[in-house]
């Protein structure tokens, strides 16, 4: 089944997303203040791309916020640990 | 039966065709041993100073050289080496070991520029630059130049002089390496710059001879390896997940495994691009 246009657009935009945040932290390197600035606004936007492309896909669920979420907290917390 | 590693990370009838490990219990479990984890290691350094540390040969006139090259690549005048500033930035490197902190002012109040007044240098205007674990001179200059406050002190045109220790010693039990670049300015730089020129080189001859390598292990290199092992662990499950659920063509209410995949992807390159050295 072939993905609609707006679903691989969503992907583009997440990927994005994300080489800006690898990029941000490589030129910040040795700043961890400004790295955990940029990894706790990954995941929020990581969470928000999450809920806002289940809601275009009508499949938004308490479950799926729920994994989301969990999934952005492990993850800045394992990044943000190695910044302390 | 399906065997239990089968059900832990594959998609199967057994474990509503999700991974146990993806299941949002799982992922609070794994938040619990993560900060149980880190809680170990940090008590491990509290109770035994010393276990683990991290300490590097940088070498201070490398630093000035380098700080000296990034004044020149912006047409900014080369800052003289002073071995009064020398003297005043390592009483300050001294200083924050003997009282344990890592900030510009000390616990008691003590400002960067009590040191240099002490040292017999009459600044007009003074800098100060702080760095700690990093491994060579290069990456300590590149991470001052990618902080805007740092970079504007490195650059700062009013500054003729430089001084630059780097001790090697123990803040809160963690062995590490501090370098300390102080820059100064005074009402009569020209002659005062004349009159230290034969003393500075006896001074950076004796500096990095308080440099002890040591080979203990780092706490950052702990702390990436524990973090790179979650994030490794989540990715396994997401890519047999992801494997699976198009392979089987399994249709069920869950986020989607690519999105999760480029997030933790994302997130393992940034734990292993992070510089272990901190700029102040």
């Amino acid at each position: 089944m072939k993905k609609p246009i707006h679903s691989l657009l969503d992907y583009l935009l997440l990927t994005i997303l994300v080489s800006v945040a690898i990029i941000l932290t490589l030129y910040f390197n040795g700043n961890k203040l400004f790295q955990q600035v940029i990894v706790i606004g990954l995941s929020i936007l990581y969470i928000v791309w999450g809920i806002l492309h289940h809601l275009k896909e009508k499949t938004l669920r308490v479950q799926i916020i729920l994994e989301y979420v969990l999934f952005g907290l492990l993850g800045s917390l394992v990044v943000i640990g190695l910044l302390k | 039966m399906a065997h239990p590693f089968i059900t832990l990370f594959a998609p199967h009838p057994h474990n509503n065709h999700k991974a146990k490990i993806l299941w949002p219990r799982s992922i609070v479990i794994l938040i619990g041993l993560f900060i149980m984890g880190r809680s170990i290691v940090d008590i491990t350094i509290g109770l035994k100073p010393g276990v683990l540390g991290f300490a590097s040969q940088i070498d201070p006139d490398k630093v000035i050289e380098l700080t000296n090259a990034e004044r020149l690549s912006v047409g900014v005048t080369i800052l003289k080496e002073n071995s009064e500033l020398d003297q005043a930035a390592l009483a300050k490197a001294t200083d924050m070991f003997e009282n344990n902190y890592w900030a510009h002012v000390s616990p008691t109040g003590t400002e960067p520029w009590y040191f240099v007044t002490q040292s017999g240098y009459e600044y007009k205007h003074a800098g100060e630059n702080l760095a700690r674990d990093f491994s060579n001179p290069k990456d300590v200059v590149t991470a001052w130049m990618a902080s805007p406050t740092h970079r504007q002190n490195l650059l700062d045109n009013r500054y003729k002089d430089i001084g630059v220790a780097v001790v090697d010693g123990y803040i809160n039990g963690v062995e590490t390496t501090i370098v300390v670049q102080l820059f100064g300015s005074t009402q009569s730089t020209v002659a005062k710059i004349a009159s230290t020129t034969v003393t500075n080189t006896v001074f950076a001859k004796e500096a990095p001879e308080k440099l002890i390598p040591s080979s203990g292990l780092s706490p950052m290199d702990l702390s990436r390896a524990w973090s790179l092992a979650f994030v490794v662990l989540i990715m396994f499950a997401l890519s047999l997940d992801w494997i699976f659920v198009l392979r089987y063509n399994i249709i069920r209410i869950s986020g989607k495994t690519w999105a999760h995949l480029t997030y933790f992807a994302a997130l393992a390159i940034i734990i292993l691009i992070i510089r272990q050295g901190i700029v102040l």
